[in-house]
């Protein structure tokens, strides 16, 4: 429920000095510490009363969190902190993942994309969060600094419920890392709000494939948003449209298939089976453009 | 008037607005811009219980807290708690009218009505320590069940809202014109629809807000106020505080929207803060919040109408029968004023002879309801043109056909129509030409072409689009009254006051206007001041479209009498005739010997002699005050028109296109209609497909933030927007003008609804709901 008197508590303000100390004061003050990049989400979940955190660490303007490199040969990183104008606007995500900057386009205005972050926007594990669809169908892995220094953690199994991920205390995302994508590849991101711009989806479908030695010629990769408690991957639809020729009955399959795999909530927002079927119409949406983009 | 003496008119011109520069550059004062020394601020504990009684309050703790400096709940406030005035009077002007007043509270004493419901206020050095406060006070509830829904309200066994009242009739009001039985018993056609509109918030830009401070030296109370009614506030706070009235001032300086709820008076924050400042001596302030303004704020637009229409097979109304509930939330502050709206626009622009429509005015566990930009026009506008929609269907006749077919012609105004208004006179429609406004607004959409030639074209490109075309009546300039001072200073500048509030209509420009076309003056060199009661004594306020209408009159009328002065004054002074002077450039002159003349600034010093004598029976000064009432309220019409675009795999829409074609009399400046045609247009979209405040069986509101609650934004307004003016001068004034403040909202869910039917023509959709959503008309439509 709400907090019936929205206001920001009182907290201070932490800015540690390097990686290892911010990771040090986060373990040492679990649950009560939490780092933040834009702060889009951190604040406003703190004004409404469901955060009550005692610190809030301002790790951003630490080692390399603030670059977008792209190499050609191993992929590109988007540090945690770069802003999704940034990333909107950056030549080499235009021209080599073009699906991260249509999603991030979605997300609420202007103003908003020049303080939110792609990780803070995966870190805060909304079901609902926009560019999280296009990271997962790309292959995103995040560069965690812990307790115990660097490590890899994938986006497969990262989310664990709304709000959660296996990130643990102490730990601090530095930068997303995206591999070469395969040759060809085409994107689609479609977002369902209840007005043309600056809602939170009600609805959000990924949809991304490129050419391959398979039944249909494509390796097809999905992801949904908003249907369920995190954001989920219609495995079996993925196969239909890998698995078998790209038809209109195959399409209509794998959509139906996309539908069946999710499981919404009603809210005031919008009921669960108007969002089943918007999945339903939408994944065939996704799917026809990317097929579009890819010939 | 000679033209000769005019050298620039402004009315009429479309020329920008004086305030802006200060707007636009932030330099105009909004009541949270005012800071006092020593100003201490508040904070309200509002209910969460929709329906409780309140078992027992501590706030002891709450006193504790370091800051505090005083809690007040209702049994701390001795005599002065009271239920608030009646704003309107109860409608005993209709014969059998029953009418049960019951209205608001200063804080909940042994029960909570609705949830956000005041029941303590903690005054502190800050609001932080104020709102930490809230939570130290303690209330044992027992919770009641709550009563929700209208038809609920009625059901014998619903809990009672007021427990003195044998139900939750709040009111009963039948009125009829002619006899709509017989009517109905020669009709070739009859058809029974139920239409339901639900609430919606009006979310002015700026929320509520009020600093008061008592000056005990002077012994004077000062309280800004985002009152959309200065002078009736100030009035009514004496009267409560024992003071006289010039020892209270009201002050409504730039209020960020109005549109309603501002009018609605004697809220318990603002009676409250002014008494509790009287007691610690002290300025307090309070600024609303978004959530409290969901919970708080008044709201409107809840009905349901069982309505039936009876017409001859050429498709000519004989007979319109409308029973409807009507939801005024816990309390009835406002009187009949929305439904009776209702009453009056269900009649639409037709020449409708039969006419039953009863009324059941209920209490339920929700915020109070008062009026909202369109105050109960659009429902009523929403049951005719639906009804209208559906007959046409019916007999297979176009939309504009049936509409032609029944307009009230041309040459029979002013028309009667029998029952009571809002203002408990008779019903009259001044002046109008609704065929040519539609016509207007039918050729401005390209009406014939697109069904011919454009849609099904796009209809074979597999584009749902449609198209929707309606007209509507509004009702506006009510009296009683307002007045207005206008003054010619040394410098040659214009001062204009009057007793009206604004909040964003352009008052200092359109105003201003008036008075430079009379005394022949720069428009920026009148200054117009508004919502002051130390600058002016008397008047109502800015509510009912009536500003321009009203307010405009009364300052022309007092520039007329300013005119005169300065012509008397001039024709001494030049010693010519009054008939060969003229007023331009900011002089008196010889109208064929323009160096032969006097500057206005002159003749204010000369007008206000310091030594000498006077001529007995003058008055010094170039000033004069005057009043306008007008008979009865000037009736604008209108037509709108649209042509959007649906996705039936998610229902979205997207407008291409829509025409407004408005007739409120004489036009002031083209500009701000447009505004404000522009600005009520988006609130009639959101009422239409957006907005809908949803309260759950408990009376939660469960989308009380603009996270949930959605507003219409930019990017949700038409693609193209075309205006156009018709011009019937109102009778009923000098100006010739009508109100259109709330025109732009008033049809829009009703053309809304037959531009989705049309466009979704294969589904075979009936819409007679609003609001609407994506998400809600998908259902409707596929349901089966
Ligand atoms: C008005 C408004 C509109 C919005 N509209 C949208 C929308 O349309 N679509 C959408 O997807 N979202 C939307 N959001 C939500 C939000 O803006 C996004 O989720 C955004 O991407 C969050 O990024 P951030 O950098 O601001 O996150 P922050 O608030 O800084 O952080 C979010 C969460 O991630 C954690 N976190 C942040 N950085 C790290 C890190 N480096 N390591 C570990 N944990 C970290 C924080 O502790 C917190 O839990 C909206 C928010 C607002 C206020």
């Amino acid at each position: 429920m709400h907090n019936p008197r929205p206001g920001l508590p009182e907290f201070d303000y932490v800015r540690p000095a390097s990686l290892s100390e911010a990771s040090r004061f986060l373990a040492e003050h679990q649950g009560e510490a939490r780092p933040f990049m834009g702060g889009t989400d951190t604040f406003v979940r703190m004004r409404d009363g469901f955060w009550k955190e005692k610190y809030i660490v301002d790790v951003k303007r630490l080692d390399g969190m603030g670059d977008i490199t792209f190499d050609p040969s191993t992929g590109l990183t988007i540090g945690a902190a770069v802003n999704m104008n940034r990333v909107i606007d950056s030549p080499e995500v235009q021209e080599h993942y073009p699906l991260l900057a249509e999603a991030a386009k979605t997300v609420a205005s202007f103003q908003l994309r020049s303080r939110a972050t792609i990780v803070g926007n995966i870190c805060n594990a909304s079901p609902a969060g926009d560019t999280i669809g296009a990271c997962i169908v790309m292959g995103g892995v995040l560069k965690v600094h812990g307790l115990d220094g660097e490590r890899e953690v994938p986006l497969t199994g990262f989310f664990v419920g709304p709000g959660k991920t296996v990130l643990k205390p102490g730990d601090i995302v530095t930068a997303i890392r995206f591999p070469v994508l395969p040759q060809g590849h085409a994107g689609r991101y479609i977002k369902l709000g209840r007005n043309a711009l600056s809602d939170l989806a009600i609805v959000g479908v990924t949809a991304f494939a490129y050419p391959d030695d398979t039944p249909s010629g494509y390796r097809f990769k999905l992801a949904l948003a908003s249907v369920a408690p995190v954001p989920l991957v219609p495995e079996k639809a993925e196969e239909i449209l890998t698995g078998k020729p790209i038809t209109d009955e195959t399409i209509a399959e794998a959509a139906q298939a996309a539908m069946d795999a999710c499981n919404p909530i009603d809210d005031v927002r919008g009921s669960a089976r108007y969002r089943k079927y918007m999945v339903r119409n939408l994944t065939r949406r996704a799917v026809t453009d990317v097929l579009n983009r890819l010939q | 008037m000679d033209v000769r003496t005019m050298t620039k008119k402004y009315v009429g011109q479309r020329i920008t607005r004086n305030e802006d520069p200060r707007l636009l550059t932030g330099q105009a004062l909004f009541t949270d811009d005012v800071h006092l020394p020593g100003m201490l601020h508040a904070a309200f504990l509002r209910s969460d219980y929709a329906h409780a009684r309140i078992k027992r309050i501590d706030t002891s703790k709450a006193l504790e807290r370091p800051g505090v400096v005083a809690v007040y709940t209702a049994a701390d406030m001795g005599d002065f708690w009271k239920p608030g005035p009646l704003l309107v009077p109860p409608p005993t002007a209709v014969p059998g009218a029953v009418f049960h007043k019951r209205t608001q509270i200063p804080l909940a004493k042994d029960k909570v009505r609705h949830m956000g419901e005041p029941i303590a206020v903690v005054i502190a050095e800050s609001r932080y320590i104020a709102e930490d406060a809230l939570e130290d006070i303690e209330v044992e509830f027992e919770p009641l069940p709550a009563v929700v829904g209208l038809e609920e309200a009625l059901s014998p066994d619903a809990a009672l809202v007021h427990d003195d009242l044998e139900s939750n009739l709040a009111a009963h009001v039948i009125q009829e014109k002619g006899n709509y039985e017989e009517a109905k018993a020669k009709a070739d056609v009859i058809l029974q629809r139920r239409i339901v509109v639900d609430r919606g918030a009006a979310a002015a830009m700026e929320n509520r807000g009020v600093v008061v401070n008592w000056d005990d030296k002077a012994q004077e109370l000062t309280v800004w106020d985002t009152t959309q009614a200065p002078i009736p506030l100030r009035n009514g706070l004496a009267a409560m505080l024992g003071l006289s009235e010039h020892q209270v001032r009201v002050i409504a300086p730039f209020v960020g929207g109005g549109f309603g709820p501002k009018i609605m008076m004697f809220q318990p924050e603002e009676v409250l803060l002014p008494w509790a400042s009287m007691r610690l001596k002290r300025p307090i302030k309070w600024i609303e919040d978004r959530r409290e303004n969901f919970l708080a704020t008044t709201q409107e637009r809840g009905q349901i109408h069982d309505v039936e229409i009876a017409l001859t097979k050429d498709g000519r109304i004989l007979g319109l029968k409308d029973v409807f509930i009507h939801d005024t939330g816990a309390y009835d502050p406002y009187g009949m004023t929305v439904p009776l709206n209702t009453q009056c626009h269900a009649v639409g622009a037709y020449d409708i002879a039969n006419y039953y429509t009863e009324v059941k005015m209920v209490f339920t566990n929700k915020m109070i309801v008062t009026p909202v930009r369109g105050a109960g026009r659009p429902q009523g506008i929403f049951v005719i043109e639906r009804m209208l929609d559906l007959a046409a269907k019916e007999l297979g006749l176009s939309p504009i056909e049936i509409r032609k077919r029944n307009f009230i012609p041309p040459d029979k105004f002013p028309y009667e129509h029998n029952i009571i208004d809002q203002a408990f006179a008779p019903l009259i429609f001044d002046s109008g030409n609704y065929p040519a406004v539609l016509e207007k607004a039918a050729a401005m959409i390209n009406y014939e072409y697109f069904v011919k030639e454009e849609q099904p074209r796009l209809r074979a490109e597999g584009k749902h689009v449609g198209i929707g075309i309606v007209s509507f009546i509004e009702t506006t300039g009510v009296g009683p009254y307002e007045g207005a001072r206008i003054t010619v200073g040394a410098s040659g500048k214009v001062n204009v006051v009057t007793g009206v509030g604004t909040q964003g209509q352009g008052h200092f420009t359109s105003f201003a206007q008036i008075v430079a076309d009379q005394l022949g003056v720069d428009v920026r060199d009148v200054h117009v001041v508004t919502g002051d009661t130390a600058q002016f004594h008397w008047g109502t306020g800015t509510f009912a479209s009536r500003g321009a209408v009203v307010a405009g009159n009364a300052i022309h009328a007092a520039a007329v009498k300013v005119r005169a002065k300065i012509l008397q004054w001039g024709s001494k002074l030049l010693d010519v005739p009054e008939e060969e002077l003229e007023l331009a450039d900011g002089k008196v002159r010889v109208a064929d010997m323009p160096e032969k003349a006097i500057s206005l600034g002159e003749l204010a010093v000369i007008a206000n002699p310091l030594r000498g004598t006077v001529e007995p029976g003058t008055e010094p000064g170039l000033e004069a005050t005057d009043y306008f009432g007008p008979q009865y309220g000037a009736t604008a019409n209108g037509a709108h028109a649209m042509i959007l675009e649906v996705d039936p795999e998610t229902m979205m829409v997207e407008i291409k296109k829509y025409v407004a074609v408005e007739d409120c009399g004489t036009v002031l400046n083209p500009l701000i209609l447009e505004g404000q045609i522009q600005g009520g247009l988006s609130m009639g979209l959101g009422n239409a497909y957006y907005e809908k405040l949803e309260y759950d069986n408990n009376g939660q509101l469960l989308n009380a933030s603009l996270m949930d609650y959605l507003l219409v934004r930019s990017t949700d307004m038409p693609k193209q927007i075309e205006l156009g003016h018709e011009e019937t001068k109102s009778p009923l004034n000098p100006i010739g003008s009508k109100g259109v403040g709330e025109a732009g909202a008033i049809p829009v869910p009703s053309l809304f609804a037959q531009a989705l039917e049309n466009a979704l023509a294969d589904y075979n959709l009936e819409i007679t709901e609003m609001p609407l959503s994506p998400n809600k008309l998908y259902e409707m439509v596929y349901k089966k």
